[in-house]
């Protein structure tokens, strides 16, 4: 006889089996978090970092765009088609500029995911030290991201312009 | 409270009604502090020093339902999300003209008395009309260079709510 005890704990189960499967599953949103969180590992810098870890550092996190990749900054009113190398160069000017950094991407949200191209927004966030006061910036990024050679790339970034001058 | 019913305060016996009550207390505590009453760990200086950096605070989201904001509001301006969001004081409205003159701050011509500003400031900045929609927002601390400074007119939607304190 199933008793009242027992139907609850199997709906628990279900539930937190259902929830980690959500979680756990491979797919294509889950590849897209994981080339987040690269983002986040390979952008971020700590006061302690060799010159040559940080080269390859720019070079793992340029690798996860697309050559050529579009750039947008809307407060410049700046757009352009950059290479990966450009980018990578980019990336390392901006790494050296910090003494130590910490990226972090909030409130993601993935709009659409079809047919091996994908759109996001999300909230970029650095803060760390520079040659002298502590630095800290917070953006609204708009992302396209396409599957390329079985890799989730970035293939356009917009740099929101949520304050206008 | 006598040693009896302190004990039960302190040691409740883990029964069904208990446990229901404590889900309800969890759940009501989850909506006030995700939908109502955002907490917030302050990084940064732009506000100083009407707000510390690594001060705590709250975002009161009821402060606008049935009210507009008005000028020298400190509001909480969302960006993606509700995860990262930046506190500035509102200077002007739609409509309105906002500039600086050697730290000074100028609305529709007119010099704003700032009590709240301690710090010395050389800000210039060119008039320019808020838009319909929008609101002008700044930090408190001017001491900053204004090119480091994030500032700017943004749109209604896009403040969370008010500070609570």
């Amino acid at each position: 006889m199933v008793n009242g005890r027992t139907i609850v704990v199997a709906v628990v189960v279900a539930f937190v089996a259902a929830v980690a499967a959500y979680r756990f599953w491979p797919g294509d949103e889950r590849a897209i978090r994981g080339q987040l969180a690269l983002v986040e590992e390979m952008g971020s810098k700590d006061e302690a970092e060799q010159p040559m870890d940080g080269l390859v550092r720019a070079a793992q996190l340029a690798a996860l765009f697309d050559d050529p990749c579009q750039l947008t900054v809307e407060s410049t009113r700046h757009a352009g088609s950059f290479s990966r190398k450009q980018i990578q160069d980019r990336i390392v000017l901006v790494r050296t500029s910090f003494a130590r950094v910490r990226v972090s991407l909030h409130d993601i949200v993935i709009d659409r995911i079809d047919n091996g191209t994908a759109a996001l927004h999300g909230t970029l966030r650095l803060s760390g030290q520079g040659t002298g006061d502590p630095v800290a910036d917070v953006q609204e990024v708009r992302v396209e991201m396409a599957r390329i050679d079985g890799q989730w790339l970035f293939t356009a970034v917009t740099l929101v312009e949520v304050l206008e001058r | 409270m006598t040693v009896a019913p302190l004990r039960r305060f302190l040691f409740p016996e883990l029964n069904r009604r208990f446990l229901l009550r404590l889900l309800l207390v969890a759940l009501a505590a989850t909506a006030v502090f995700t939908q109502v009453l955002i907490p917030l760990r302050i990084e940064g200086k732009s506000m100083e020093p009407t707000y510390r950096d690594g001060g705590f605070a709250f975002c009161w989201r009821g402060r606008y339902l049935f009210a507009e904001p008005g000028r020298g509001d400190v509001v909480a301006i969302r960006f993606a999300g509700q995860r990262v969001m930046l506190l500035k004081r509102i200077v002007g409205l739609a409509g309105d003209t906002v500039e600086f003159r050697n730290g000074a701050l100028f609305v529709n011509n007119a010099m704003v008395r700032e009590p709240y500003i301690r710090s010395p400031s050389d800000w210039n900045l060119a008039p320019r009309r808020v838009e319909p929609g929008k609101v002008y927002v700044v930090g408190d601390n001017r001491a900053v260079p204004l090119e480091r400074h994030q500032m700017g007119q943004v749109e209604r939607a896009r403040i969370a709510g008010g500070v609570l304190w």
